[in-house]
């Protein structure tokens, strides 16, 4: 038998291992994840916040940049009036030049009255030539404190964006309208200002007017060719009228990058400030800090792992060993082999208790040898022939005396129905016990065959233990007993068959001497008729004598062997008219009763001498005057001879040894004593049962139960 | 005989596996196995380990390299301003950037050879202080077909000098700043004239080699007439025809000069200035510095500006945007100069309402 190594992922050192890395990985991993995740949701928000504050301060810057261009503007109005809207030119000049001087956002500078037409203007760049009249674009005041906005458009060549700021001119007194001083403000410097703010390496700023067109661009190309980003999610927002919130939105910007963005209304005028940056940029950090805490993770794992894996081999290394050591001594069959204990704890202990059992199983080894020495004499001297056979009925071991007897050559697998071939000679196994004659070494044997069905499931997986007895012997002596028995019976019936012959020779006798007579007597010879008369007589006297002659010889014939199919009626008739003049001689009475047609299988010599051994014992129990009754009939498949004498019957002492061989109850010469028990071994033969039921004084019946035999 | 009794052996249920030398080796390849994964993991483990660990100097953002071609001193101070902007915009020398600048000291004929130096060096930037350095350097990268981004520190009039293609849409890797000192030529003779309305004759000294002269000339012309003043231009490309010119001026009755931008007139100010002064004759310059150096009036931006603002663009490049995206840009800042110094010297009085426009004021 040999025994497999277990799959490297059963033993227990992987399992160890696994279960230690395992439990090194998953406690780190699911405390890292979830620390990991808070971290980052804090971190995110962290972000978005951050964009959204940096969007609120610069929409608070814009609303201050146009907020101080409007005060500036309010403020001159308010102060002087007059000096605007009045006819010194150049008084309103100094006023405009230092207004431009002093806010540098403002790019021209125009008066009109109060019907729009320009009274005086200046301007950084546009050449203001004389004589030019015309009026000013006039805005509708929109806003508190009251100043009007235009949209914001761009200048040619150089693409600056720019607004007009108009503010009106009220008569300090009369708070009547006298006119209106129109800035021309350049957002240019705001645009840069706000547009240069970083926002990471990828992030952006742009700005929208109310309609969410692109006024201002961190990438002022988008402006020029006035990209829509309408579709925005955050400016889709702006245009909603939704309030921001510190939590930015993610979505895809016209380029297709996934960005989170985030706004802030400017107030006045009505413009939104947008910051967007791609969401692989804004988590960068946290992208930093997954690698982080990833580093830390598996530097946890790898130290917590080693720790796991080194006292994981560690725990296993003499468990190794010692399965190591098992395997040595099974390879080697060394059961004296000694593994060496490497530790103190409970697998030292298992060592130790492994040796011990070591030492056990080597004194048991050694008294199974005994044993088995012992077995091997007995089987070889036990005189029998010993097989063992598989359910295919193949020989897989047998004894010597069975190598004896049928060949030493090889018989391993060999059918046992080619060894044990032959009538009536088959491995069927339905006859235990049976006899068979064998030509063993050109020697005829008597082999009783017994067979014993062994438990499945044996090392040698056999299903059956055959065991030959040589009974030669024991066969050869109880045939001699029956044929003793039978020349004894012979004997017996002889002195009744010379009486009975006695009468037709007297008859011949009387006859013959009376012919004699007459045929020396002169004068009266017999005639032809006469002497034919008397020879008829003869004749059918001898003829007589012959018939009981016969008879006895039928019955004293050695018969052949073996079973043949009969008519148990007709032996039963033989037998009664062998009997008859005997019981007629003691004035006993046979009454037959025969059904026809009993037919078994059976030897008809033998079944003869048990009917005679019956009605003899019957005849020698029944006094004069007596009847026995003879009964052959039918039962279902059995056919039933009962014989019922009226005699002294039997004792119930001897009534259980009356099988015994020599027992009898008849004076000495009358009797062998071995009557009964050879028709019972007869009948056991015949399959059939022999019971006799007896009581003193009052009779004897004797049963014979046999099997049926059909005849088709 | 096969006899289970004769010579069976008891032990045959303890004889186990006999290990072959087959099994064994498959044993000693599956360990080999499983210890390489191990390793593998092990190793995988340390890497990522190792990169936490070197992941913070990798944080550091790279040195950048600014070239940057001058041709002369008087426009370093383009480079100061670029420098202290982008510094103001986060970008430290020596951590950030790295700057490596060219001076040709006004010898043209250097340019191309620092030029070729700072192409060489393959900077992030390439930067041109005025446009003949733009010119070099859009030359050279061609040339050299590299694809360095050069980002020009004030020129006059990109377009017509062929840096670039259009204003708001440069198209290749030029963009910058134009000076706007073409466009304001018109704005200095109106507010020369708001300045001293009295003056009616006036000369215009140029440099022919500028390419934008002629169309100079007309737009001057248009506005002289709208004013009613004469103006006469006179060509010049060297001391000695600055010389011939003012003997010009002298005999046409000239009350005022006009200078027109231009690398060569830009470095003659002080020359032109100490020829008009003694005439009587105030010279309207381009640069706040011109007036510093006795022009009565300036109107343009300075050059400390021009590098503020073009940092700018460069800040946008190195973050990543492209020359050809980014639009030209004109001055934020427009300083007109006044030196009543000069006025004073020259006996002139200025119109107060021009004046009341001056963002720097000379006083005598």
């Amino acid at each position: 038998m040999t025994q497999e190594r277990s799959p490297w992922w059963m033993r227990i050192k992987a399992r160890v291992l696994f279960f230690g890395i395992l439990m090194s990985i998953l406690p780190l991993t699911i405390f890292g994840m979830i620390s990991f995740n808070a971290s980052r949701a804090y971190l995110q928000t962290n972000i978005q916040e951050q964009n959204y504050e940096r969007a609120h301060v610069l929409s608070g810057r814009i609303d201050d940049f146009i907020s101080n261009m409007v005060d500036s503007l309010i403020h001159v109005t308010s102060t002087n009036a007059y000096t605007l809207v009045g006819q010194d030119s150049s008084k309103r000049d100094v006023v405009l030049g230092t207004l431009l001087r002093e806010v540098p956002y403002f790019e021209s500078l125009e008066i009109s009255d109060s019907d729009y037409r320009v009274l005086g203007q200046v301007s950084r760049r546009k050449v203001i030539l004389p004589e030019e009249h015309k009026k000013i674009n006039y805005f509708p005041v929109r806003f508190e404190p009251g100043f009007s906005l235009s949209e914001v458009f761009f200048t040619s060549p150089d693409s600056r964006p720019q607004v007009y700021l108009t503010v009106s001119i009220q008569d300090p007194q009369t708070r009547q309208s006298l006119g209106y001083l129109q800035a021309r403000a350049d957002l240019k410097s705001l645009v840069t200002k706000f547009t240069n703010l970083q926002i990471g390496q990828a992030g952006y700023v742009y700005l929208t007017d109310e309609k969410g067109n692109l006024i201002g661009h961190t990438d002022f190309s988008r402006v020029l060719v006035q990209e829509n980003v309408q579709n925005n999610l955050a400016v889709q927002n702006f245009l909603a009228g939704n309030s921001p919130t510190h939590q930015g939105s993610e979505y895809q910007n016209p380029e297709g990058v996934r960005v989170i963005g985030t706004y802030a209304p400017v107030g006045i005028p009505n413009w939104g400030v947008f910051i967007e940056q791609p969401v692989s940029e804004a988590y960068s950090p946290v992208q930093q800090f997954s690698i982080r805490v990833l580093g830390i993770i598996l530097f946890g794992i790898l130290v917590v792992s080693l720790i796991s894996v080194y006292f994981g081999l560690k725990l296993t290394q003499p468990i190794e060993h010692f399965e190591e050591g098992v395997r040595q001594v099974i390879s080697t069959e060394n059961l004296l082999a000694e593994i060496p204990r490497e530790s103190n704890d409970e697998i030292g202990n298992l060592v130790i208790a492994f040796n011990r059992l070591l030492r056990q199983i080597n004194e048991k080894n050694e008294n199974l040898k005994e044993e088995r020495e012992l077995l091997k004499t007995v089987v070889n001297g036990i005189g029998a022939g010993m097989i063992l056979v598989d359910n295919k009925k193949q020989i897989l071991w047998w004894n010597s005396i069975f190598a004896d007897w049928f060949g030493t050559e090889d018989l391993r697998y060999v059918s046992c129905e080619t060894i044990l071939n032959g009538e009536g000679r088959d491995c069927l196994f339905l006859e235990n016990g049976k006899v068979l004659p064998f030509d063993v070494n050109g020697e005829r044997r008597y082999i009783r065959q017994m067979y014993y069905g062994l438990t499945p499931g044996n090392s040698e997986n056999a299903a059956y233990l055959l065991l030959l007895e040589d009974v030669t012997q024991q066969v050869e002596m109880e045939a001699r007993v029956i044929e003793t028995e039978k020349m004894a019976t012979v004997g017996f019936l002889a002195s009744g068959i010379a009486h009975e012959i006695n009468n037709p020779l007297a008859i011949v006798s009387a006859h013959s001497e009376d012919l004699l007579d007459r045929m020396q007597e002169q004068g009266n010879p017999p005639g032809n008729s006469e002497i034919q008369r008397i020879l008829k007589i003869v004749t059918v006297q001898i003829e007589r004598c012959k018939q009981i002659t016969g008879r006895l010889l039928h019955f004293a014939r050695r018969g052949r062997e073996g079973n043949d199919l009969m008519d148990a009626g007709n032996a039963i008739q033989q037998i009664v008219d062998l009997v008859a003049h005997r019981a007629k001689q003691k004035g006993l009475t046979l009454k037959k009763e025969i059904e026809p047609a009993l037919w078994f299988l059976g030897n008809e010599n033998e079944w003869q001498q048990v009917l005679l051994n019956i009605l003899t014992n019957a005849m020698d129990a029944s006094e004069e005057g007596k009847t026995i009754e003879i009964h052959a009939y039918q039962e279902g498949q059995q056919i039933k001879v009962v014989v019922r004498d009226y005699g002294e019957g039997i004792s119930s002492q001897d009534l259980s040894r009356v099988f015994d061989p020599f027992f009898t109850t008849k004076p000495a010469g009358r009797g062998t004593g071995l009557g009964l028990f050879v028709s019972y071994g007869m009948i056991q033969r015949m399959q059939g049962h022999l019971n006799i039921e007896s009581e003193k004084g009052k009779g004897t019946t004797v049963s014979i139960i046999l099997p049926h035999k059909e005849v088709i | 005989m096969n006899a289970p009794f004769d010579d069976a052996p008891i032990n045959a249920t303890l004889v186990g596996e006999e290990k072959t030398e087959d099994e064994g080796g498959v044993q000693m390849k599956r360990t080999g196995v499983v210890a390489g994964v191990v390793a593998v993991v092990i190793i995988m483990m340390l890497i990522v380990l190792a990169r936490f660990l070197i992941s913070k100097p990798s944080q550091q953002v790279a040195l950048r390299k600014i070239g940057i071609l001058v041709a002369n001193d008087l426009r370093l101070t383009k480079v100061e301003g670029l420098k202290s902007e982008l510094e103001q915009l986060g970008y430290s020398e020596g951590v950030q950037l790295n700057y490596q600048v060219e001076n040709a000291k006004n010898d043209l004929n250097r340019m191309n050879d620092l030029g070729y130096q700072l192409v060489q060096e393959k900077p992030d930037v390439l930067v041109a202080a005025g446009a003949v350095e733009a010119q070099t350097l859009r030359d050279l990268t061609m040339k050299n077909k590299v694809q360095i981004p050069v980002v020009f520190m004030g020129t006059l009039s990109p377009v017509d000098i062929g840096l670039v293609q259009d204003l708001s849409k440069p198209g290749g890797t030029l963009t910058g700043l134009n000076n706007f000192h073409f466009e304001l030529t018109p704005k200095r003779l109106e507010l020369l004239h708001r300045l001293l309305p009295e003056v009616k004759q006036v000369a215009v000294l140029g440099d022919t080699r500028v390419p934008v002269f002629a169309q100079t000339q007309k737009e001057l012309n248009t506005v002289a007439q709208a004013f009613g003043l004469s103006v006469h231009t006179y060509t010049v490309a060297n001391s000695g025809e600055i010389q011939q010119a003012f003997e010009s001026i002298q005999k046409d009755g000239t009350e005022a000069i006009i200078l027109l931008p231009g690398f060569f007139l830009e470095t003659s100010t002080r020359e032109i200035v100490n020829l008009a002064t003694p005439n009587k004759i105030p010279v309207f310059g381009v640069y706040p510095l011109d007036t510093e150096e006795g022009c009565l009036a300036s109107y343009g931006t300075s050059n400390r500006e021009q590098g503020v603002q073009s940092a700018h663009i460069v800040s946008k490049i190195l973050r990543g945007y492209s020359p050809k995206d980014i639009p030209v840009e004109t001055p934020d800042r427009l300083i007109f100069s006044v030196n009543l110094n000069q006025a004073q010297k020259l006996g002139v009085n200025p119109s107060p309402s021009v004046l009341s426009f001056a963002d720097q004021v000379i006083q005598p």
